[in-house]
């Protein structure tokens, strides 16, 4: 049974015994089934991959099909980080029942915004022959063209028909077109058609014997790889007219693609993954020690970061490396109050969110994104720094390499003690707690270079002294010496390991899993690619892309 | 060491500020210190035994309506009613209408006791404040009775008749780590709705005596808060180009503490507050909190009905909420008014007066293009 036949069940029953009553015992078969398609995938023209819509890929979508004013209330339920990205673990979450109630809840509301009267006249593309009885050929019209761009495919006719048939039953129970329509609309936004990104696999028509992704869902890949977001109305036109089938199609389309002010979408969303920038929402400070950091701020902090690789590596399409050691950024005034540095808003009071370009003089301790607010105030504790977490995220984020969890019987006495008049600074208690023998050879990984940043405050704040001593951000990463964070950036930037952990985070961003053994000389390939063209990220992702093995599938494999 | 002594003993002219565009902006190599005052309100020094007040505090609200509305002829029973039922501005409408309309006229008709203050009797309700210790600047350069003397400087000859007129009232009184709620809750209730006030200082080097430049300016914008609710630092604020609000006065550095003087200082506050705060001959002094904060005193003649506006303007429920009854504090003021007499009346319009100035570090800005792509180390960060 698929969950498509599953779902005609449920959708009758919503009519028979009320929708809301009905919604939520329907999420156990859905989760069933489709946790269960995902295990038997096989290349026979079946979903391979399904990976669950974020909530920025959602808002995009619902933006994009139904107008930029309708906002999602609610949250989905969290995603586990595989691999490093949250991209990859979408595809690894089924649906519980409280989610599916979450969901449908979220898309009754925006079904019902869709279709007010505010909105259906934009949407709709015809006028019922009445306000209060069902019009199948309208409904089909509306359902099959909104269809498609949730579904990224045109739906089939047992689909649309489905969902017709329920807009019918749901005008003639209500007395309302719309309101019937409406039921249709939140049942497709339900469906695991919309809420996950399925992939079909179809044997290959150029190399007989492998398989790889069908020309909608080669659509879907590429969209949500340079836009995060599903494939607009001329994607599923090229999808539709085989031009995907060709390199020469998809190469067209990527340039399409790459050209548009989409693309910063795109490569926002990749970064804010790889960086995990999303645990920003849950990073605090004592607001005693660090009365500045405040939400506000922290939000400035994540788009100052993004605000700078955008521009770095899209608008001046820079060395990808640049990024550990550029001097440029953008600040608000509210940064300004955090970074101690003068920046002017030329708006009215209550708008303190205006961005201006800001470039650190020579000899500024400020140099590169891991010198930025986001970063150090991430990896930090609430009333104090952290290099060890720190220097772990260096090596796991930037640089792709594992650091293990610390034993469970760890005593972190002597580092959480700040007030120690024989440790003023973390250095010295990070050398004393590396006396125990279990601690030590994992702080030989983390804290040296962690504690380049310690003239960063858990804020972000610069300071040359931690208790009245000075700070020493001296250190060596992996053989190479550094003298401060200044120098650690330009160090990071210059190991083959930084551009060749973002290859291997950009490909299993695109792909939805890691590349496998098999195909590591794809990923060398690719390394080679992204030396050759100056590490240039755009360049790479268009690399990435035009590669068959993008498309190829896992089941084949 | 008075500030006119130290200027004489060093044989040094006084250059007493007068306003040039040209002089803004500080020179190259000096170092510059930016602020935003975090309060600005009366310098109160009042004495735990209120051995400043022989007279006692003033009366109660309550005791000074009573004795106001007795005198324009109500009965004790009348009186009563009115003053047990005051509540602020929940008030029954006859209750407000009779402390609002409790002057009289000379034929004995209500008038408004805040637009007309003198049309309610002259009790001699504010009792006079004799200290001997008050802030403030020897402003007339004399050693007269009933001056005061500093407590920080032990200067004699302070003239600060703003304090001799309020520094009974018990809403008036405080120190220097409790704020009087008279003025902290003007300025607090004003920084978060009207711009701020900024005070920059241009020295060669703040370490060392040398000469130091104080302005005054007035912001485009209103402070910002922190995540204690407090005004943050470190903010930037962009210059009021008005040609009003660009105030210097020029002075020196002694053993750490800055002294400064100037001809007039203009600002425009809240309209229930300092709405047009005019002071003559301003004196500054200040020095440096180990926080890198500016802890400043402000000197000089206002106006005495501008002193008057702050707590007038707020009317019946500024007189019912916060306990300052208006007629008698503009009687206080008018009768200690010490400076410039009208030539027709020959009465003082300006009392003397002392400001604390507790000051944040901040940045101010030229305009957004001289504040972009600069991080100059030397301004504010100490």
């Amino acid at each position: 049974m698929t969950a498509r036949y599953s779902l005609t069940r449920i959708i009758s029953s919503l009519i028979a015994v009320g929708v809301v009553a009905a919604a939520v015992p329907a999420a156990h078969d859905l989760t069933t089934v489709k946790v269960a398609q995902a295990a038997d995938a096989a290349p026979s023209g079946d979903s391979a991959i399904m990976r669950r819509l974020t909530p920025q890929q959602y808002q995009r979508i619902v933006s994009d099909v139904f107008g930029v004013d309708t906002e999602i209330q609610g949250r989905f339920e969290p995603v586990p980080r595989v691999a490093g990205l949250l991209e990859v673990g979408t595809g690894q979450v089924g649906l519980t029942s409280s989610g599916f109630q979450q969901y449908y809840t979220i898309a009754q509301g925006i079904a019902a915004k869709a279709l007010d009267k505010n909105h259906r006249d934009v949407l709709m593309p015809c006028k019922p022959a009445s306000a209060t009885a069902p019009d199948n050929a309208c409904a089909q019209q509306f359902l099959s063209k909104v269809g498609e761009l949730l579904y990224r495919r045109p739906l089939t006719q047992d689909e649309l028909k489905m969902q017709v048939d329920l807009a019918g039953q749901g005008a003639t129970t209500m007395k309302n077109f719309y309101n019937g329509l409406s039921l249709s609309l939140e049942s497709m936004m339900v469906q695991p058609q919309f809420i996950y990104r399925q992939e079909t696999v179809v044997p290959s028509k150029t190399k007989p014997g492998t398989f790889e992704l069908d020309a909608y869902s080669k659509a879907t890949r590429l969209s949500f790889f340079f836009w995060d977001t599903a494939p607009d109305r001329a994607l599923l036109d090229a999808a539709k007219s085989g031009s995907l089938d060709t390199p020469a199609g998809i190469k067209k389309q990527i340039d399409r693609l790459e050209a548009s002010p989409r693309y910063e979408d795109g490569v926002r969303a990749f970064f804010t993954d790889m960086l995990q920038f999303d645990q920003l929402d849950l990073v605090g400070k004592d607001a005693t020690l660090y009365p500045n950091f405040t939400r506000n701020a922290v939000d400035d902090a994540r788009e100052q970061t993004l605000r700078t690789i955008a521009d770095h590596l899209i608008n001046q399409n820079g060395d990808y490396r640049s990024l550990f050691t550029t001097r440029k950024t953008f600040l608000t005034p509210m940064l300004g109050s955090l970074y101690r540095v003068s920046v002017v808003s030329d708006l009215p009071n209550g708008y303190p969110e205006q961005w201006t370009a800001h470039e650190y003089p020579d000899g500024d301790p400020r140099a590169g994104i891991l010198t930025h607010i986001s970063f150090v105030s991430l990896h930090s504790h609430p009333g104090r720094t952290s290099p060890t977490i720190r220097g772990r995220a260096i090596r796991e984020t930037i640089l792709c390499q594992k650091v293990p969890d610390p034993p469970g019987n760890v005593n972190f006495t002597v580092v959480q003690d700040t007030t120690n008049p024989l440790y003023k600074t973390s250095r010295e208690r990070l050398k004393a707690h590396a006396t125990e023998a279990m601690c030590t050879g994992c702080h030989k990984i983390t804290d040296p270079i962690g504690l380049a940043l310690e003239n960063f405050d858990s804020d972000g704040g610069y300071r040359t002294t931690e208790n009245g001593a000075p700070i020493d951000g001296s250190g060596t990463l992996d053989g190479k010496t550094f003298s401060n964070a200044q120098t650690l950036g330009q160090v990071v930037s210059e190991m083959p390991a930084a551009t060749q952990c973002l290859v291997r985070r950009l490909t299993a961003y695109g792909l939805g899993r890691e590349v496998p053994a098999t195909r590591a000389d794809w990923l060398k390939g690719l390394q080679e690619t992204f030396a050759k063209e100056g590490y240039r990220v755009t360049d790479l992702m268009k690399t990435i892309a035009t590669s068959p093995e993008f498309y190829q599938s896992g089941a084949a494999s | 060491m008075s500030f006119k002594k130290l200027l004489k003993s060093g044989g040094i002219a006084l250059g007493l500020g007068v306003w040039a565009a040209s002089s803004i902006v500080a020179p190259a190599k000096a170092e510059t210190r930016e602020f935003m005052m975090k309060w600005f309100l009366e310098a109160a020094n009042s004495q735990a035994d209120v051995k400043d007040c022989p007279l006692g505090l003033n009366a109660s609200p309550e005791e000074m309506f009573r004795a106001q509305l007795h005198a324009i002829g109500l009965s004790k029973d009348e009186t009563e009613y009115l003053v047990t039922r005051i509540n602020g501005g929940s008030s029954p409408n006859d209750v407000r209408d009779a402390i609002v309309y409790r002057g009289r006229s000379p034929d004995g008709k209500p008038m408004q006791a805040y637009t007309y203050p003198t049309s309610v009797p002259d009790l001699k309700l504010f009792h006079p404040y004799i200290g001997p210790n008050a802030y403030g600047f020897n402003l007339d350069g004399q050693v007269k009775p009933g001056d005061f003397t500093d407590p920080d400087t032990h200067e004699k000859g302070i003239d600060n008749a703003y304090a001799r007129a309020v520094g009974c009232q018990v809403n008036q009184r405080g120190s220097r780590t409790e704020l009087p709620t008279y003025g902290a809750r003007h300025w607090d209730f004003a920084r978060d709705k009207s711009p701020a006030w900024l005070v920059r200082l241009v020295a060669d080097d703040f370490t060392k005596d040398g000469d130091v430049t104080v302005y005054v300016f007035r912001a485009m914008e209103r402070a910002a808060r922190d995540a204690n609710g407090s005004l943050r630092r470190y903010w930037t604020f962009r210059r009021d180009p008005d040609t009003r609000w660009q105030n210097v006065m020029h002075g020196k550095i002694k053993d750490g503490v800055m002294y400064a003087e100037g001809d007039k200082l203009e600002m425009l506050g809240d309209p229930f507050g300092y709405s047009n705060f005019k002071l003559r001959a301003p004196h500054f002094r200040g020095y440096f909190n180990p926080d890198g904060g500016l802890e400043g005193l402000l000197g000089g003649y206002v106006p005495w009905k501008t002193m008057f506006f702050v707590g007038g303007s707020g009317a019946y429920n500024f007189e019912t909420m916060t306990g300052t009854n208006v007629p008698a504090l503009y009687y206080a003021l008018e009768q200690n008014a010490d400076a410039t007499p009208d030539p027709k009346t020959g009465k003082n319009t300006e009392i003397s007066g002392a400001w604390r100035i507790d000051g944040i570090q901040a940045y101010i800005a030229e305009s957004a293009q001289s504040a972009m792509n600069t991080s100059d180390k030397s301004r504010s960060t100490k």
